[in-house]
């Protein structure tokens, strides 16, 4: 219903823009999730998948991990550059070194707040988002710098050896192994979160930090766990976005209008924290971000009205969550007395 | 002629609690009038019945001989009755005039009238106060008479003031007990909620004592004979009960040996001086005190969660075996659960670093924690709609149950328990008292802490009497009773 809401507002936009609705939805959904559409919208949504779980496993903690943008950016560059390093290596030896560089990468860029964090309690909120952009722009020097292809003329490196490409899943698609990966990492973070004594610990941290301290649970050491396995699969997402699609870093492997490591908060939140739902919403919202450049090209939408129409349908959801939320909270009342 | 009276006033906690059972008090024009009781007698709750913060369960309230029916403070303000909470209401980082006009907000004063008739009321009241310091900067006793002069700048004639000297330090406490008498030789009427019988002696016209929200007596001080009278009267006379565990072999090695402790508070005063005790498997030792007599930051001490500033505390193994604490803490709902979390996680909240809770060392046994969830909510009957639900969906009795439940549950070999049957209903009440008596007998050393005396003697093999951090008397079952006991920790009359 509330998503309904969010069309007709988008609608009334449209409408201001001087278009049809109906062809610019007709658009939108055609990019999204017709059967042609659906590999891109696989591929958009596996960044975003494997973002919103590794935050997941930071908000269970309600450690509020808002760096997953730079420890993305940092693993793309550590991929792009890995992958120019070892270029003669085969790639089955190759390529999980990269992933796990990338990783690596985000991980560490993920450290230092969470070690602020738990040795001074210095909030992680604007540290994390601080260094977003001391990522950014230090990708952008390597970009602009030691690391240019001297045969562009943009910032980013040199394209990697096909041979150290993702490798397509199905012929006549873009479709890669990363994005397998990504799908790969729902099962285990389920695993992690509702199946092992960590996640339980993590849920108990987040839920009352003095009952944590009651029950023995070493809060300082989880606080760096949960944002070290974060940060891994934040640049594990960087990884896979080099490898798989861009097969270099340049700036910008993030949509702009809706950038992975900020999208995926609200994937996170959207989706409960749930692997599962988290899955089902970034492949939703990989549709939306993918229908929504369709709809500018075909509809004639200009970008930044299908940006809105983006938000506006995010912001509901999440509005439409907490309705549910506080009606179920009344019913469970009346339930008790 | 009574300026306030109430008439068979009971209250009925939601949890079944009767704190207050048909109570009827009066309070006339001009006096101080001591509201003395142990904790829990129900002093502050008819109070709060009185001042519109809580809502009478029956009975009657009346202003100047007239029925009245408060809906919020605001409704009592109206009627002139106003009180000193024991923790202030004054927002810290605002200034004194700022806080007054807060006070007033409804009655549109002018600002220079309103410092105009502070100050002639700080003449009159002999003290003075900097209207421009931020409360924060003020110490306790210069908080106490902000709030006291925002009261009368209301016109308050019935001014209650709550355990006002708990936390005011020597020369303070003075200077408020002469306050209070002033006030009332200028034709307020004071009421003095107070468990110091000295206190109450020193500066009230009349006293009516609450036991278990009943009133025991009312007297005017000429009749009072005796410090000892008074007491007798708060804590009643109370039979021990002989039957006592008493499995307990004080020439085994002690569970828990506490040596030369010293605690500080989150303010860095010395909370806990030099206490040195020690628990022996089988044995029930009590420890009792009036509520913030430091017995919280000992236990913190001993359980880890605080850090000592010296001493020692020495967990022995018996048997061979580790020793395996089992703790209920005071602030079960604060420290005790996990409120988003269900029925079951809860259960097993105190024993997440057990290998029992795990498959193959990292794998969450589901079964098993399912397992000793349901024994949890079966032992003492906790009422949830299934083991999956959230927490916070439950009653606070039925948390208090689950959190008791879960500890008893684990079979420690040391517990500590932090008043086991506060927040209980009666039935439950017993359940876990015998629960305690059945562990000690089979060999567990329990560590009881509880403010209420009746608990400590009906259970503990020993006891001891714990006043201002300091252990000042150990005794053995029997050898004591509750007037003795009430002596050790009331008499002393000042913290």
């Amino acid at each position: 219903m509330t998503i309904g809401i969010a069309f007709l507002l988008g609608a009334a936009i449209i409408v201001l823009a001087g278009r049809n609705p109906a062809t610019a939805y007709y658009w939108m959904f055609r990019g999204a999730f017709f059967p042609s559409a659906l590999p891109e919208t696989l591929i958009r949504a596996a960044p975003l998948l494997l973002v919103s779980l590794g935050l997941a496993v930071a908000f269970t903690a309600k450690i509020w991990n808002i760096g997953a943008e730079g420890q993305l950016y940092i693993g793309g560059m550590l991929a792009a550059i890995t992958g120019l390093m070892l270029k003669d290596l085969p790639a089955p030896l190759a390529m999980p070194i990269i992933f796990l560089v990338a990783g690596l990468g985000g991980a560490a860029w993920a450290f230092l707040p969470a070690f602020l964090r738990a040795k001074y309690e210095i909030n992680e909120i604007i540290t994390t988002l601080m260094l977003n952009y001391v990522a950014i722009y230090l990708v952008s020097y390597l970009l602009n710098n030691p690391f240019k292809d001297p045969l562009s003329q943009f910032p980013e490196t040199q394209t990697l050896p096909e041979h150290l490409w993702a490798p397509i899943l199905v012929p006549g698609t873009r479709l890669h192994l990363g994005v397998l990966i990504a799908f790969l990492f729902v099962p285990l973070v389920f695993l992690l979160l509702r199946r092992t004594g960590f996640g339980l610990k993590l849920e108990v941290l987040g839920a009352n930090p003095k009952a944590a301290k009651y029950a023995g649970v070493p809060s300082a050491l989880l606080i760096v766990q949960a944002m070290l396995v974060s940060g891994f699969l934040a640049g594990l997402a960087g990884g896979i976005e080099v490898l798989g699609v861009q097969h270099k870093m340049r700036l910008g492997i993030s949509p702009p209008m809706s950038p992975y490591g900020f999208t995926g908060i609200a994937v996170a939140l959207l989706g409960f924290l749930n692997p599962l739902l988290i899955a089902l919403t970034s492949v939703f919202l990989g549709g939306v971000i993918n229908g929504s450049m369709t709809m500018h090209r075909m509809a004639g939408i200009p970008v930044g009205m299908a940006g809105i129409i983006q938000a506006l349908i995010i912001i509901f959801i999440l509005a439409s969550y907490f309705v549910e939320e506080s009606l179920l909270q009344r019913v469970l009342r009346g339930w008790k007395r | 002629m009574a300026v306030v009276a109430l008439k068979e006033v009971s209250k009925l906690y939601p949890d079944g609690t009767l704190a207050v059972d048909r109570v009827s008090f009066e309070l006339r024009q001009g006096e101080v009038h001591a509201l003395l009781g142990e904790n829990g007698a129900g002093k502050t709750t008819l109070m709060k019945i009185l001042c519109g913060c809580l809502k009478p369960s029956s009975g009657t309230i009346y202003v100047d001989g007239r029925p009245v029916r408060f809906k919020s403070p605001a409704d009592a303000l109206k009627a002139g009755i106003g009180m000193v909470h024991q923790h202030f209401t004054l927002i810290p980082n605002m200034t004194v005039l700022e806080n007054l006009k807060l006070g007033l907000i409804d009655l549109n004063y002018d600002e220079d009238a309103l410092i105009a008739e502070a100050e002639r009321l700080c003449q009159l009241l002999g003290f003075s106060v900097n209207f421009k310091a931020p409360i924060y900067t003020l110490s306790t006793g210069e908080k106490q008479r902000v709030e006291i002069l925002r009261l009368l700048l209301r016109r308050v004639r019935v001014l209650i003031f709550d355990e006002p000297t708990s936390s005011l330090c020597g020369p303070e406490v003075d200077r408020l007990l002469e306050l209070l008498k002033l006030l009332a030789s200028r034709g307020s009427s004071v009421v003095l909620i107070t468990h110091k019988v000295r206190e109450a002696l020193k500066v009230s016209d009349r006293i009516t004592i609450l036991r278990r929200g009943r009133v025991v007596a009312r007297l005017s001080r000429e009749s009072v004979r005796s410090e000892e009278q008074l007491i007798e009267l708060m804590v009643g006379e109370r039979l021990v009960n002989p039957n006592s565990a008493g499995q307990a072999s004080r020439n085994s090695t002690p569970l828990l040996v506490v040596r030369n402790l010293t605690v500080k508070d989150d303010h860095g005063f010395p909370k806990v001086r030099n206490v040195s005790f020690e628990v022996y498997p089988g044995e029930i030792f009590g420890i009792v005190g009036i509520e913030g007599s430091g017995q919280r930051e000992l236990v913190e001490a001993i359980t880890g969660l605080r850090t000592p500033a010296g001493g020692r505390v020495v967990f022995n193994n018996v048997d061979g075996r580790d020793v395996k604490l089992g703790y209920v803490p005071s602030d079960r709902l604060e420290l005790g659960v996990a409120p988003s979390l269900d029925v079951a996680k809860n259960a097993v909240l105190s024993s997440l670093n057990e290998p029992w809770l795990y498959k193959r060392g990292f794998l969450l046994d589901s079964s098993r924690i399912r397992g000793f969830a349901e024994k949890v909510v079966h032992l003492l009957g906790v009422k949830t709609p299934s083991l999956s639900t959230p927490v916070k969906y439950l009653s606070g009795g039925n948390i208090q149950k689950l959190v008791v439940g879960r500890e008893l549950a684990k079979t420690p070999s040391l517990l500590i328990v932090e008043q086991p049957t506060a927040g209980l209903d009666a039935k439950s009440a017993s359940l876990v008292k015998r629960l305690l008596l059945d562990l000690a007998r089979s060999g567990v050393g329990v560590l009881l802490v509880s403010p209420d005396m009746d608990e400590v003697l009906e259970l503990s093999d020993r006891i001891a009497a714990f006043r201002d951090g300091r252990i000042v008397g150990v005794f053995e079952r029997g050898d004591v009773d509750a007037k003795a006991l009430g002596k050790y920790l009331l008499s002393s009359g000042g913290a």
